[in-house]
């Protein structure tokens, strides 16, 4: 994913989700950049899938 | 907690093929896209650990390519085989000590001249090198045309133009990493005078290295004390006439031997990428490059500042989200179907009084909670997050933060902090937890008090901009008096706390025309967790406001309040308000907004109460999260302190407005 | 030419007295050296200076020599002052001693390392030198924190001169390296610079750090 703040681009994974211990109620789904700390919000789940969706059938078309 | 889980499945059943594996390591500049082509070469299966005897984290992760496993290795940030930090000696260890089967040295195909000298230390240094250069499609959308080809022949290396952003080159170097030759090498010549000097050294070199002894020569020429040790150890007796030769050689060239050196290696480098890096002759000057310039210049960056609040703040969340919007959804919706509508149907299922109150009285969790949620706060939140995500995919916040920079430095916070700042406009609790982010302690306490004090949330800023902008005057006097809040009580607090200066650095991503897809996207996902986040906390707050209307409590409070109230020249009304506002600053907010339509309250009170209202305590939440990130005692402070500050201002600013008969 | 170190005393008391204080002669009373010495006959020989009933003027290339002199005495006084770091009486006395071996060449390599400096530490001029006006028309300004760079001026990184290993880091991750060019975009309310195809801002404190060559 791209950060909003820096621009860097990085994966998911690498990003910190420092919300796991946050009291609030539902926590929340940023992704904070391993570069800059700025927090990007996560895609949702069903718009990752619908992505991969695409991409999948581009790809295997391709090969 | 994840890691650890993947941690044991890679040790459960991974542990017997890595010890066969072959290792690869990624090496490189920091933010080259080394982490993204780890995670797209290995997957799931990661750990990270420090390296022994250092804070340094390295990343290990498994790959199986053509049916053959590998370990990948990703390194700490490298610019030369000569390490000057903590995390380059880490880098050159795992180079030197755990002899990695193929080396990868990942590039910017856009700084493909800055950092080649860095690919051809390690060639001549003898390790099995493949580069790849990376960020192809950047390069490319601004002009530059690299002839990857010919660069592999010069090199006598694989060399795989990628993007693996977009997964571009990766099957290429998956190949590249199962059919890796390593015997193809170039030789790369200095002048004379340095390749004199260092096969002298070379030749007297006897031990068994990882690197070439060319490589160790140049080294011990660099007087790079961690080489000499091991050139120590290797060499037994032989040492003292290679130390001997190497002091001579750095006298003779003491003078300017690190300038010298690289400058042959640039000379290098120019000759390999002579007809293979073609850049456009003349920058283009893009439109976004000229934008990025008006942003950044004090004269046209701040009218644009300015032109940007006041259509994307005032115009379309303060008028359109908070007044349009809140209008239709709030009167033509619930006040005219809905809540009608479901006062009946309660009213027909639930036989009690009390019972139905709890659903659609007074403090109902449909009739105010829900209300308040979906009627106000919904359509505030979602026109501000839009605006927002637009404003960040533009590339615009790296900008702000450096126009504000030397204004922030007064109040003891570096440019950086725009962002906790922006972000409370968003969700002040959200905010605080990113003030960990800056540098110093002192920063975070400064801007954890900023915010608590003078940012109000995007909720809380909608529903006041919504109310006052019916009133002329009313926003430019709170406007004014919370920026000069903000800067004062920043400027005393920067003075207060001890501590550094702090310091200012950032990269300027290129500006873009936002995405609509990123926009969208993000918007969505910001309204959702905002709204997941407050439905249960508001109607949680319907239910003890109700529990507090049955038993008599909510009115107790609301006395007891009033003294404060009338002090401050308000309506006893105005004290739900404040109750409401300890719970969540929207729901406060929300409140006054009511107690205005009832007409409860003129353009003065109003404007006291809003002011009072935005600096007055923090919600709970973002309470909770001051006292976790700051400690209980600071946060208590604040607290304390806020919350006398705001009676006090709204006290002074009462009597000012009286006295001077503005409003 | 080679001048006694006394001789050279008395060409600088002529040189402040007739260039600096305006007067058309050096009254051989206030130099400060013995009337009766023989370094006036030094000069005398020398053609450097001529005496008229203990007034000295300058004849020929006398001026040209008092003036190097001169140079050479406050150059002295700068490097140990900003190199050496002797100040005060001990400086004075020390510069006085030291500028007799500034000669044949070693004022010029002093004068380049000290960055060609206008004045001495008491506030007065120095005389320029041939490398002074060839620096000033190369429009060479030798090596200059990043602070002094116009916008849109280029150079080449020189050195970063911080002991804040973080902030050597963070340069460094912005490709920040001795060699690398630097071009300057702006100055206020922040640095902006380009390093390669990237652009990067920084504060006041960090751009003093950095060191460009021209």
């Amino acid at each position: 994913m791209h950060c909003g703040f820096c621009g860097h681009d990085f994966n998911e994974k690498e990003g910190i989700q420092g919300c796991k211990n946050c009291p609030m109620a539902a926590g929340c789904k940023m992704i904070k950049c391993p570069k800059c700390n700025y927090e990007n919000p996560a895609e949702p789940f069903w718009l990752k899938r619908l992505k991969v969706f695409f991409t999948k059938g581009a790809s295997k078309s391709l090969l | 907690m994840s890691l650890f889980r993947k941690n044991r499945s890679y040790h459960a059943g991974q542990s017997a093929s890595v010890s066969a594996a072959k290792k690869v390591a990624l090496v490189g500049n920091p933010n080259v896209g080394k982490s993204v082509l780890f995670n797209v070469l290995t997957g799931s299966y990661v750990t990270v650990s420090n390296y022994p005897g250092t804070s340094v984290e390295v990343t290990r992760g498994v790959s199986t390519i053509k049916g053959q496993p590998f370990e990948i290795i990703d390194t700490p940030g490298m610019y030369s085989l000569l390490p000057i930090t903590e995390e380059e000696r880490v880098a050159r260890n795992i180079l030197l000590k755990e002899s990695p089967d193929v080396v990868i040295h990942v590039l910017d195909a856009r700084n493909l001249e800055r950092m080649l000298p860095m690919t051809i230390q390690l060639i001549e240094a003898g390790l099995p090198t493949i580069l790849v250069v990376n960020i192809m499609d950047e390069a490319e959308r601004i002009g530059i045309s690299i002839d990857i080809p010919r660069l592999s022949a010069r090199l006598g290396i694989p060399v795989i133009g990628a993007a693996t952003t977009t997964k571009r080159g990766v099957s290429e170097i998956r190949r590249s990493i199962a059919e890796f030759d390593p015997r193809q090498q170039v030789n790369f010549n200095y002048t004379s005078k340095l390749e004199n000097d260092l096969s002298e050294i070379a030749s007297l070199l006897r031990g068994e290295y990882r690197l070439s002894h060319k490589a160790v020569a140049l080294l011990l020429l660099q007087r790079d004390n961690e080489v000499a040790e091991l050139v120590k150890r290797l060499e037994g007796s032989g040492y003292q006439d290679i130390a001997v030769k190497v002091k001579e050689k750095t006298f003779d060239r003491r003078e300017s031997f690190h300038l010298d050196l690289s400058m042959e290696r640039r000379a290098i480098v120019t000759d390999l990428i002579r007809d293979v890096f073609k850049a456009p002759d003349k920058r283009k000057v893009t439109f976004s490059e000229k934008l990025s310039r008006w942003t950044v210049r004090p004269l046209t960056g701040i009218p644009l500042l300015l032109i940007i609040l006041y259509f994307g703040l005032y115009q379309f969340v303060g008028v359109f989200g908070a007044g349009t919007v809140v209008d239709f959804l709030e009167k033509k919706v619930f006040e005219g179907i809905f809540t009608p509508w479901i006062t009946e149907v309660v009213k027909h299922l639930i036989p009690w009084e009390t019972i139905q109150e709890l659903f659609v009285g007074e403090y109902g969790i449909i009739t105010l909670g829900i209300r308040y949620a979906v009627g106000i706060i919904l359509p505030i939140v979602a026109t501000f997050f839009l605006f927002f995500s637009i404003l960040e995919d533009s590339g615009y916040f790296p900008r702000l933060a450096l126009l504000v920079d030397r204004l922030f430095k007064r109040i003891g916070l570096s440019g950086r902090a725009v962002i906790p700042m922006v972000l409370g406009f968003g969700c002040d609790t959200m905010a605080t937890m990113v003030t960990r982010t800056l540098e110093t302690v002192r920063e975070r306490i400064i801007a954890t008090f900023l915010l608590a004090l003078a940012i109000p949330c995007s909720a809380q800023l909608g529903v006041i901009l919504a109310l006052l902008s019916k009133e002329k005057g009313a926003l430019f006097v709170w406007g004014g008096f919370m920026l000069l809040l903000f800067l004062s009580v920043g400027f005393l607090a920067s003075k207060v706390m001890p501590g550094d200066r702090p310091i200012f650095y950032m990269e300027l991503p290129p500006m873009r025309l936002p995405q609509w897809s990123n926009v969208l996207t993000k918007t969505y996902t910001r309204m959702q967790w905002y709204f997941i986040e407050i439905l249960p906390l508001f109607i949680l707050i319907s239910i003890l406001l109700w529990f507090g209307k049955i038993t008599h409590l909510f009115e107790k409070m609301v006395e007891w309040f009033s003294p404060v109230m009338a002090s401050l020249g308000l309506p006893k009304e105005t004290a739900v308000a404040f109750i409401f506002g300890f719970f969540r600053r929207d729901y406060g907010a929300a409140g006054l907004f009511d107690l205005q339509t009832q007409g409860l309250l003129d353009a003065r009170q109003l404007t006291v109460a809003a002011v009072t209202l935005t600096i007055f305590i923090p919600c709970v939440a973002q309470f909770l999260i001051m006292k976790k990130e700051r400690g209980l005692k600071i946060a208590l402070l604040i607290g304390v302190m806020v919350s006398c500050i705001a009676f006090g201002s709204g006290y002074l600013l009462n009597k000012l407005l009286m006295i001077t008969e503005i409003l | 030419m080679k001048l006694s170190d006394k001789a050279e005393e008395i060409l600088e008391a002529m040189w402040i007295a007739i260039e600096e204080n305006g007067k058309e002669f050096a009254d051989i009373k206030e130099i400060g050296i013995d009337p009766e010495d023989q370094s006036y006959a030094e000069l005398t020989g020398l053609g450097l200076i001529a005496l008229k009933e203990r007034r000295a003027y300058f004849i020929k290339e006398g001026k040209e020599e008092g003036r190097q002199t001169i140079r050479r005495h406050r150059l002295a006084e700068r490097l140990l002052m900003d190199v050496l770091d002797i100040r005060g009486e001990e400086g004075d006395r020390r510069a006085c001693q030291f500028e007799h071996l500034l000669k044949e060449g070693i004022d010029t390599k002093v004068c380049i390392m000290l960055n060609h400096p206008a004045t001495c530490p008491h506030g007065k001029n120095i005389p320029q030198g041939e490398c002074c006006s060839e620096a000033r028309n190369s429009g060479n300004l030798g090596v200059l924190p990043l602070t002094e760079l116009k916008a849109n001026e280029e150079g080449e990184i020189a050195f970063i001169q911080t002991k804040d290993s973080n902030k050597m880091h963070k340069l460094m991750a912005m490709g920040v390296l001795p060699g690398n060019r630097i071009l300057l975009l702006q100055n206020f309310p922040s640095y902006i610079f380009r390093i390669g195809y990237s652009e990067f801002a920084i504060d006041t404190d960090m751009a003093r750090e950095i060191f460009v060559r021209q």
